[in-house]
């Protein structure tokens, strides 16, 4: 695996949804990297775990308020 | 290539002879008495001298070199390998153990263009950073996936004559200003399309 396809793997989803969550809560990158980061830790899971659960489900949530 | 260069932790004589050795080879350089913040370094490679203290010098490699703004070249009295690998575990881009000028030309252009490849690197992780986040706006203001959402930035990219990733770091700079009714409705009305579309 080279750098790029290291990043494809798990960086770049992990980029992706914080972008989901500063869209949705209007926050920004360093907000949305700790909303990430807490809610990880809380449930125990790994950062690239709670960022594809975002990606796959976030088009369900409906309109966040702002 | 000449470039801007700053010595530190170096006692007065050597850093004056690596001075004029540096000087001939046509670069700029600055000793510095005291070591500057690495964030406010503006040389392109920093050496720094090994002093009287080891924990003292490798600690200043460490910050200049996780500064990520310069090549840094640990300067050593002696050959060492045992303080050459502790400064290179600690990021040194090169490691200089006597001065003349064959050895000093080599060492700054190893450092230089270590650094230069790993500034490429980075930058280059930068740029897919801030097009991923961008999408991920998008994904959410429009209720749409990540493909969708990258051939917005690319169309609105060859539309707008800009690059990718300057329409992408516009997104993340501005995106909060342009909530709006209007943009409420458009995106509620894509997301009940996508709630409501055919399970496939």
């Amino acid at each position: 695996m080279n750098t790029e396809e290291r990043f494809v793997g798990g960086t770049a989803k992990i980029e992706r949804a914080k972008g989901v969550l500063m869209g949705r809560f209007l926050v920004n990158e360093a907000q949305a990297h700790a909303m990430l980061r807490r809610h990880a830790r809380n449930s125990n899971l790994r950062m690239l775990d709670v960022a594809n659960a975002i990606l796959e489900s976030h088009v369900l949530l409906g309109e966040p308020k702002p | 290539m000449e470039h801007r260069l700053l010595i530190v932790n170096e006692d007065a004589p050597r850093a004056a002879s690596l001075r004029e050795v540096a000087e001939l080879l046509g670069h700029d350089v600055v000793v510095a008495d005291d070591p500057p913040d690495p964030d406010l370094v503006t040389a392109e490679l920093i050496l720094v001298g090994r002093g009287s203290d080891d924990r003292v010098a490798l600690i200043l490699v460490a910050a200049y070199a996780r500064a990520h703004q310069s090549a840094v070249v640990a300067l050593t009295p002696r050959v060492d390998p045992e303080y050459a690998a502790a400064a290179a575990q600690r990021g040194a881009h090169s490691v200089l153990p006597r001065t003349d000028a064959a050895e000093v030309a080599s060492a700054l252009e190893v450092a230089w263009s270590g650094f230069a490849e790993y500034r490429r690197l980075l930058d280059a992780f930068e740029r897919r950073a801030a097009i991923e986040q961008a999408k991920g706006i998008l994904m959410a203001r429009h209720a749409i996936g990540a493909e969708r959402a990258f051939e917005l930035l690319r169309r609105h990219s060859q539309r707008s004559n800009h690059k990718v990733v300057e329409i992408a770091n516009a997104i993340s700079q501005s995106h909060a200003l342009l909530i709006s009714a209007g943009d409420a409705a458009v995106s509620s009305a894509l997301h009940q399309a996508a709630v409501e579309a055919p399970q496939a």
